[in-house]
């Protein structure tokens, strides 16, 4: 009988610790619960003791909890900074699970970009939510994160937007705004930084302006480019990039009308749905600054890109590409360049950074991410790029975002669009570093 | 005869579409299948969706060893064991030079091969003189792979994509054929649903020849590819002993239709199908070398509608054929002549069968 007992015994002490270890991988598949650490203080730990939370096991100076939502806001509302930690259980990628695997590696693909913006919502409901702001040509809808503390409020605070992957082949594009987000949201309790700037700012996010393009760049063709508009004529695709409405078409330099170019700016000025979702949202929203971000050459470009000649704006983002540049050096010695787009790259019209500037007047910025050259990768990244990546940018958001807040202190109200065409005549030489 | 074939077996190949009709077939049968496909394609792959255009159609000719199998019949019970191939992967490949200053500037090489097989192994049995019912169990192996290189800037840069998809699945097929009279049979047949499970690979890479530029995406994952439940019914009747009509409807539930590529759900817009065939017989007999032999002549249409919802397709198909029979030993043959109506692209299909078959004993 004694035998018996002590078996029985046995049986659910392993079961218990079976289930003790397998509950983080458990939370972190769930989609309902994380795993976040909170600092031991003395403070803190009673605060703790009556919110009946489950603590998963101590370090030296921290405390793990599984957390369900309603354990988050528990925490946020009771002022607990935690940090989310679900990623150091997921094995050694920072990148989400759901981006990693599939023909894509450990990019997004469209649905498993929807499924993490959606966790960080859930995950941080005080601080995220996901808006959508339109849909594609193929019917995937277009999201957009906002990132603020007291996201449910509508308050008068800087904004700043972040836009990704306007060109399907562009992975690389995805990333780094998704993974800037993904860091605001995950540090805002423990980095006092970034709990400082988003007590202050609004920060949205549009990590992929061109969802059906990216899809069938994973599954179809790896160096497609444009949309997946079906121009009618046996050619498929718009550039959304030469599609925006300021200067459109002025010449046949910066865009084509040549459906099978693929540099293509589509039938007429904001004819394609994911550029209208852009203009829509945009339009109203009073931001401070924008930046798009694309690959590849290493290289911060701003207005104007249709011309060589200087905007109204084109010493203040001359410095803050000069500021954004050097942050952004400082991180792994990646140097990126910087200069007016239509003095740089090429000449471009239609493009987001023009639009943005010649009709609202907000100082825009095209970052043309890593690699340097077509020899180094071109449109094509290493998985094990996209950290060092996003990390070499984040500096250069935080700078914006700071940047951003000084401004709308500044300006508020917003100041008038500036003119159409530049007010001087000066070029600048592009800065190599 | 347009593919009108539920309710009256000529072959064993009816195992693969009403096993019933096994128990109605000789002692013993073998049986073997060749056929010449020439199909016509526009879009497919990155072909004419965007990177590449065409001209016009992209054709493709085709040779294979079909079908081969073996029947016997005792006691009311009818037995077979078949292989066959019951899709083609293949596309026309695709090889673009583009040239400058007099040198090869880029070359884009894209190929795709591969097919599905069938094993398939189907009893049936009479009940009574007058109602057979039958099933098969079918095992499907198959591979589908599919590469493209991209050499670029005079073979610097060479972009390289590849996938493959190793694929198996089971299923059951079924018949129950009614001998409402001496002239009129009907029958009704269905296919399982079911699912084409694939261990699938994939290798994106970038290669700079001349410096240490190496950049490869590798993913392991498994695909699917649900196929959807078949269910036919058909009518045979026999006007005398040398002039027969059959036709045969079938509807494909394709509206659940759902394809998983490498751990991710693929959305196709796909609608349920009835096709339709329809055909008549005709045998006349002759001698040839002094031996007797019966000659069938088959004439037959068949209207195949396409899944897909935009752009509405369909197929028409015009089927004609002949043979020699003699008393054991038979030889057939058969072609089909399909245009297709509602993409825009006029595509075209064509098949010439040929069919060696033995039978001994009675039906």
């Amino acid at each position: 009988m004694m035998k018996f007992s002590e078996t029985i015994k046995k049986i659910v002490i392993v079961w218990l610790v079976i289930l003790i270890v397998a509950s983080p991988l458990l939370a972190q598949y769930s989609g309902e619960n994380d795993i976040i650490s909170i600092q031991k203080i003395p403070d803190v730990i009673k605060a703790l003791r009556g919110m009946n939370l489950d603590i998963l096991f101590q370090e030296k100076e921290k405390i793990y909890i599984v957390a369900g939502i309603q354990d988050l806001i528990k925490l946020q509302e009771a002022g607990i900074a935690y940090s989310l930690e679900t990623h150091r259980f997921a094995g050694q990628s920072a990148q989400s699970p759901a981006a990693q695997g599939g023909i894509n590696g450990d990019y997004h693909s469209y649905l498993e970009l929807e499924q993490d913006l959606f966790l960080l919502e859930s995950s941080f409901p005080q601080l995220a939510k996901v808006q959508t702001i339109g849909t594609s040509h193929e019917q995937r809808q277009l999201y957009a994160l906002e990132i603020s503390a007291r996201v449910h409020q509508e308050e008068n605070e800087a904004k700043i937007i972040l836009l990704g992957c306007h060109h399907a082949r562009e992975w690389i594009s995805v990333e780094v705004p998704y993974l800037i987000g993904k860091h605001l949201l995950e540090n805002y309790a423990s980095d006092q930084e970034i709990r400082s700037l988003l007590n202050q700012s609004e920060i949205w996010i549009i990590p992929l302006v061109n969802p059906d393009g990216l899809v069938y760049s994973i599954y179809t063709y790896r160096y497609w480019r444009k949309n997946r508009r079906n121009n009618g004529d046996g050619t498929y695709g718009v550039d959304p990039n030469r599609n925006y409405g300021y200067k459109w078409g002025c010449d046949d330099i910066g865009s084509s009308p040549d459906s099978f170019s693929s540099v293509y700016r589509g039938p007429a000025p904001f004819s394609e749905p994911e550029t209208q979702a852009v203009r829509d949202f945009v339009t109203g929203k009073n931001f401070q600054v924008l930046v798009t971000y694309h690959n590849y050459s290493q290289i911060i470009l701003y207005p104007w890109g249709y011309t060589e000649e200087p905007s109204p704006l084109d010493d203040p983002m001359h410095d803050m590409a000069a500021h954004m540049a050097a942050r952004m050096e400082e991180v792994n010695g990646t140097p990126y360049e910087f200069g007016r787009a239509g003095d740089s790259l090429y000449l471009t019209n239609g493009d987001t950074t023009d639009w943005i500037l010649g009709v609202f007047g907000v100082p825009s910025f095209t970052i043309e991410l890593p690699p340097v050259d077509i020899l180094s990768g071109g449109f094509y990244n290493s998985e094990q790029d996209i950290i060092p990546i996003f990390q070499e940018n984040l500096p250069a958001v935080l700078y914006l975002i700071d940047w951003a807040i000084e401004e709308h202190s500044l300006t508020a109200p917003h100041p008038p669009p500036v003119k159409p065409e530049p007010l001087r005549n000066k070029s600048r030489e592009v800065i190599k570093k | 005869m347009g593919g009108a074939h539920y309710a009256y077996a000529s072959d064993l190949s009816t195992a693969l579409t009403n096993p019933s009709q096994l128990s109605r077939m000789p002692g013993l049968t073998v049986l073997t299948n060749g056929s010449l496909d020439n199909a016509t394609f526009f879009k497919y792959s990155l072909v004419n969706t965007g990177p590449m255009t065409t001209y016009g159609n992209s054709s493709q000719v085709l040779y294979s060893l079909d079908f081969g199998g073996i029947s016997v019949n005792m006691n009311g019970w009818g037995l077979a064991l078949s292989t066959s191939i019951l899709e083609h992967y293949d596309r026309p490949p695709i090889y673009y030079t583009y040239p400058e200053r007099g040198s090869v500037y880029y070359i884009a090489d894209l190929e795709q091969t591969g097919l599905l097989r069938n094993i398939n192994l189907a009893v049936s049995k009479n009940l009574g003189s007058r109602i057979f019912i039958g099933l098969g169990f079918n095992f499907v192996t198959g591979d589908i792979n599919k590469s493209l290189r991209e050499d670029n800037y005079g073979g610097t840069v060479i972009m390289t994509d590849e996938k493959s998809h190793k694929l198996q699945g089971f299923y059951l097929n079924g018949g129950l054929t009614f001998k409402i009279s001496e002239a009129l049979q009907a029958a009704a047949v269905f296919r399982t649903p079911y699912k084409k499970s694939s261990d699938s690979e994939s290798l994106l890479r970038y290669d700079v020849t001349f410096i240490d530029t190496d950049i490869r995406i590798e993913s392991q994952d498994d695909s699917s590819f649900m196929q959807p439940l078949i269910i036919g019914a058909g009518i045979n009747y026999q006007f005398s002993g040398k002039f027969r009509a059959a036709a045969d409807a079938t509807f494909f539930n394709w509206s659940q239709y759902k394809v998983t590529l490498f751990g991710e759900e693929r959305q196709r817009e796909f609608k349920g199908i009835v096709c339709f065939g329809t055909g008549i017989e005709y045998k006349t007999a002759t001698r040839i070398f002094g031996l007797p032999i019966d000659m069938p002549v088959w004439l037959g249409f068949h209207y195949d509608p396409q899944p897909m919802k935009d752009p509405a397709s369909r197929y028409f198909s015009v089927t004609f054929g002949s043979g020699l029979e003699l008393d054991r030993f038979y030889f057939h043959a058969g072609a089909s002549l399909g245009y297709e109506n509602g993409s825009g692209d006029h595509l075209r299909g064509r098949r010439v069968a040929l069919t060696i078959g033995y039978r001994s004993g009675k039906r």
